[in-house]
Parts: C-alpha cells; sequence; structure tokens
C-alpha cells in the first residue's frame, strides 16, 4: 500500500496551514530580542491591531484594486492574444514563444526592471510620456490617481502568458467545424467569439479566475523590489500590501502579527472562490 | 476493452487539452484587412513581451555614466561589458555574495526540489489517480489548497518547523518548503496522466506477480514520462524564481540563492548600481528562458494540466 506516501503528503501540505491559521490567534514571537514569551492564545487581538493600522488598510484596499484591475484586464488581453494564436498565420510559432518568455523572468528581477523603466532619472518611460507629450512633469510616480495602474502593468505583464496558454487550450477544445460553420453563416468575428469562442471557454475561466486572483492577492517580491525603487514613493505614501505588511512583521519577529496577516489574505482568497463557484453553479442551473 | 473505457474519468485528459495547434488545416486566404488586424496584433503583444525584456539587456550593456545621461534609448551608444565584467570577477559582492556561488546555490535547491517532488508526487499521483476513499478526497483537496496559497500564508509555520527541526539556515529546508507547492503540482499533473495509463497492463503485471510498487515502477512509471518531464521542469522554474523561501529562511549571504543575492544588490534608493543590477537581472533569466525557449512544449503540457481538474 502506498498510503504511507500519501500521508507524507498530508503532513508536508495540511500541517502548515492549519499551524498558519492558528498562530494569527497567539501572541508567538522569535528572536533574541524578545527574550522568551509564552505562547499562548490572545482571540482577535493581532486582528485588531491590524486592522487599526492605517499602513495595512491602505495596502489593502490597493492591492483589492490592483488584483481586480490585473485580472480583468490580463483576461481580456489574454482572449485577444489567444485568438491571435489560434489563428494560422506564418511565425505564429515564433510569437507565441516570445509570448511565453515573460514567465522565465522571477518576479524580483521583474520588480526591479519596471523600477527601472518607472525611475523618472534613469528610466525609458518618463522619457516617451514627456516626448508623446502625455505629460508634463516627468515624475509621474508620485501622482496618487495613476499610481495603481503603473503598478499593475509589470504584475499583468508577468500574468498574461499564462493566462493566454490556459485560454488558447481551451480555445482549441473547441470544436473547429461549428466555428467553420459559423463563418460560412456569415457570421463575422465579434458575434462567433460571443456565441461560440466565450461560450466555450467559459467553464475554463471560472475555473481559472479565482486563481489568477489568489496569485494576485499573494503577490510579494515583484512589489518589494518595485517600491525599493520607482514605486518606493508608494510606500512612503503610506500604504504597505498586506504581504509585505505580513514580512516586515515576520522580520520583526512578530509572528502572530504576520501570520494573522496572512489569514486575512486566505480569508479573501477562500471568499473569491466560493464567489466564483457559487457564481458557476448558477450558470449551471439556468440551463 | 469497454470495462477499462469507464474506468477513466472523463474530461480529464492532460494530453489531449493540448493539441499542437491546428497546423494541419490547409491555410485560407484572408482578405487584406484580416491580415493587417493579425498582423497589428502580433506586433503589439510581441513588443509588450519584449519592450521591458529589451530594456534590460540594453540597460545592461550601457556603462553607469550612460544609464544617468537622460532620456533612455533602447540601443547603447557605448556597448560595454564593463557591468558583467564587475559583477562576475571584480566587485564580487555588495556584502559578500558572488554571482557564481548564488548560482550554484540556485541549482542546488531547484535540483533537491525537484527530487523531493518527484518522490512524492509520482506515487502519490499513482494512489490518488486508482482509489477513490474519503481519504484520496481529502488529499485531493489538499492539493488544490496548497497549490492555491503559498507564499507568506504558509511560510510563517514552515519557519517554525524548520527552526525546530535545525534546518533554518541550510538549502535542504528550503527545497522543503519548496516541496510543498511543487508536489501538489506534481500531483495534479501526474495524476491525469497516470489515469490515461490502460488499467489491464497493471492488472497483467500484477498477474505475473508484480507488487504495488513493482507496478509502480515497471509499468506506470515509463508510461508517464512525459508527464514526468513537465513536472521536472516547471519545478525548476519555479524553484529558480522562488524569492519568498530563500529570503525568510537563510540568512547567510553565502547560502543566497540568485534571486536573493539581486534583491540585496538594490540597495537604497538614489545609490543603484543600474547596469549592475540589470546584468544581474539578465544572468538571472537566462537559465529559465533557456528552458523555455528548448522545452516549450513540456512546459506548456504541464502548466495547463496542473491548473484545470
Amino acid at each position: 500500500m502506498l498510503l504511507p506516501v500519501t500521508i507524507v503528503a498530508v503532513v508536508l501540505g495540511g500541517y502548515p496551514i492549519v499551524t498558519g491559521i492558528w498562530v494569527g490567534f497567539t501572541n508567538e514571537r522569535v528572536g533574541g530580542v524578545f527574550g522568551i514569551v509564552k505562547t499562548r492564545f490572545v482571540g482577535f487581538t493581532n486582528f485588531r491591531t491590524i486592522i487599526e493600522d492605517p499602513l495595512f488598510r491602505g495596502g489593502a484596499v490597493l492591492i483589492l484594486e490592483i488584483a481586480g484591475a490585473v485580472v480583468g484586464i490580463t483576461y481580456v488581453l489574454a482572449y485577444l492574444q489567444a485568438s491571435l494564436l489560434n489563428m494560422d498565420f506564418p511565425l505564429r510559432r515564433v510569437v507565441r514563444t516570445i509570448a511565453l518568455l515573460p514567465m522565465a523572468v522571477p518576479a524580483v528581477v521583474v520588480g526591479t526592471l519596471f523600477g527601472y523603466l518607472y525611475d523618472p532619472s534613469v528610466g525609458s518611460i518618463d522619457g516617451w510620456l514627456v516626448r508623446l507629450r502625455l505629460v508634463k512633469n516627468p515624475e509621474f510616480l508620485p501622482d496618487a490617481s495613476f499610481r495603481w495602474m503603473w503598478i499593475a502593468i509589470p504584475a499583468i505583464w508577468m500574468a498574461l502568458p499564462f493566462a493566454t496558454l490556459f485560454l488558447l487550450a481551451a480555445m482549441q477544445g473547441i470544436d473547429a467545424e461549428q466555428l467553420e460553420a459559423a463563418t460560412v453563416d456569415g457570421a463575422g468575428w465579434a458575434r462567433r467569439f460571443w456565441h461560440i469562442t466565450f461560450p466555450g471557454t467559459r467553464g475554463a475561466l471560472a475555473a481559472i479566475v479565482p486563481l489568477s486572483f489568489a496569485a494576485q492577492m499573494l503577490a510579494f517580491e515583484m512589489y518589494l523590489a518595485l517600491f525599493g525603487q520607482g514605486g518606493g514613493d508608494l510606500a512612503s505614501a503610506g500604504v504597505l500590501i498586506p504581504t509585505v505588511y505580513a514580512y516586515q512583521n515576520l522580520s520583526d519577529g512578530l509572528m502572530g502579527r504576520a501570520a494573522a496577516t496572512g489569514d486575512l489574505i486566505l480569508v479573501v482568497i477562500v471568499a473569491a472562490f466560493g464567489v466564483s463557484r457559487y457564481l458557476s453553479l448558477r450558470e449551471d442551473r439556468k440551463r | 476493452m469497454v470495462a477499462v473505457e469507464t474506468k477513466r474519468p472523463p474530461g480529464n485528459a492532460a494530453r489531449a487539452r493540448v493539441r499542437p495547434a491546428p497546423a494541419s488545416r490547409p491555410r485560407r486566404k484572408r482578405s487584406v484587412g484580416n491580415r493587417i488586424v493579425i498582423l497589428v496584433g502580433a506586433l503589439f503583444f510581441v513588443g509588450f513581451a519584449l519592450y521591458p525584456l529589451a530594456y534590460l539587456a540594453s540597460g545592461a550593456l550601457k556603462s553607469q555614466s550612460e544609464i544617468y545621461s537622460g532620456f533612455a534609448r533602447l540601443l547603447p551608444k557605448h556597448p560595454t561589458l564593463t557591468n558583467f565584467h564587475q559583477l562576475l570577477f571584480v566587485n564580487t559582492s555588495v556584502q559578500g555574495i558572488s554571482f557564481f556561488t548564488a548560482a550554484l546555490n540556485s541549482i542546488f535547491i531547484a535540483l533537491m526540489t525537484i527530487a523531493f517532488t518527484v518522490a512524492v508526487a509520482v506515487p502519490a499521483a499513482f494512489v490518488l489517480a486508482r482509489r477513490q476513499t474519503w481519504f484520496t478526497a481529502l488529499v485531493r483537496g489538499w492539493a488544490r489548497l496548497a497549490q492555491v496559497v503559498g507564499g507568506i500564508v504558509v511560510i510563517i509555520p514552515l519557519f517554525l518547523i524548520l527552526h525546530h527541526l535545525h534546518l533554518i539556515n541550510t538549502l535542504v529546508g528550503v527545497s522543503l518548503a519548496e516541496t510543498i507547492p511543487c508536489s501538489a503540482f506534481g500531483i495534479w499533473v501526474l495524476t491525469a496522466f497516470v489515469r490515461q495509463v490502460p488499467y489491464e497492463i497493471e492488472e497483467a503485471a500484477r498477474i505475473d506477480g508484480a507488487g504495488e510498487w513493482g507496478v509502480l515502477r515497471r509499468v506506470v512509471v515509463p508510461l508517464i514520462r512525459p508527464g514526468m518531464t513537465s513536472v521536472v521542469l516547471v519545478v525548476f522554474l519555479i524553484s529558480w524564481c522562488d524569492f519568498l523561501n530563500p529570503l525568510v529562511l537563510l540568512n547567510n549571504p553565502g547560502q543566497y540563492t540568485v534571486t536573493v543575492a539581486l534583491y540585496t544588490y538594490i540597495g537604497e534608493p538614489g545609490q543603484t548600481l543600474w547596469g549592475q543590477l540589470l546584468a544581474f537581472g539578465l544572468l538571472a533569466c537566462i537559465p529559465p528562458l533557456i528552458v523555455i525557449i528548448l522545452a516549450e512544449r513540456h512546459i506548456v503540457r504541464g502548466l495547463v494540466a496542473g491548473a484545470v481538474k
């Protein structure tokens, strides 16, 4: 019997998550500074401290905005890119390979790289915006109203290849004859998309969107690296996105508070999965 | 034959999902408008993917003075390898971290993670694909959860566990931490592949006297090798790009991985050595780029199979 192996798997995976949730309700600390603090159950104290902290609150709002924008824009672009790659044209395979390349870039490099591009004194983006007369003042990052947009771009850049691949695989599962028949009947691109492609990929989309949302909520090093440079104004503007907030508590040895931040992220992710499940069940019932 | 067919749950065809695109269809004549749309679309997406990468390469080839000389042009005026030379051979450190050491650490961790993942995921996938009990349902649910939820949510208990096991500041500890999401991914992919192995072959091996492990090793493993290749390659990518685990679980600069070493190069705002930093970033991308370009099909198959049920 191979059950021992699966037991190992459960211990490896289930235990950390359960412990992680539990630590959020304790005052666990690590590090010499604190000496020995007896770990005990403290109820919702950590959660109250976090939620009352404006650094966290601002960051939580920001990441929810970014995650929503990133997931929405990524899947619109992914549909376009997947439709393109599903067509037959010269150099299609080369275009597909190039479209996948961002997957090879570690997220910490993505953050660094966009920090470079955004940096007003060395980067190229400000220069282009000034040349195209879109902005007068080259230091756009401190401009709060557009901040989330600039932060969303590297996240979209990273998320797009996988989203495209996934939708492309779903599109290739659609019966080609059906599309062919619709074309013969005179349906244009938009109608074919709306009546055949989109319904044919909706199941795949419902499965993948909450996963992408979770990935956005858990994104960490890209922001750490980005905020270290061009986006540094964000941190000084008084917000810390939850993952970075958790990491700061962790580096301070405040395990309980870090874990509680993690618990809050977990709650949001689980809620996203719940909503998605509810919506697709309701869709199914309609049929 | 019919009995075999029914044993396979429907709709879980990892292989069928990623068909090589419809190249077999004869190319239709397209209208001019159509071609322009395709051209513009292709240019847009290629540009979107390549713009940052092109600047990564271009910045890495510029001298510090050129980087700070106003508008950043794509083609360096005086391309130079100074940054790479400085980074690799002269100024090997900001905090005593050499790129070569970091690369070796990253490779070692990746290989260990691959070994652990295969050791956990292959037998687990075999069991999960062949048995349906409340227990396998539980493990499947866990594999889903561990695949979705990771990073900062799991790092705290992991830190505490590895602390108790005296595995903090060891490369093996980082590998173990990475094995959690990687084995969840591996289980997910390989279960789909095991389900495609005809049950008859297993039966035949059992009648010939093979035990569970014998069936796994001699029959199942050779048949799911394409899936294993995908898992190994994707795990390499995940491990090489991982940042949080080595950041939290390693304190000694001599053990830093490439990603963490890169982060220490960022420095204080305004004091960044952009040329060297970008050169470092470029070098960090090269192993994954090679893997993706050479093994695109395997990676795509693995990723898509791993994401769906």
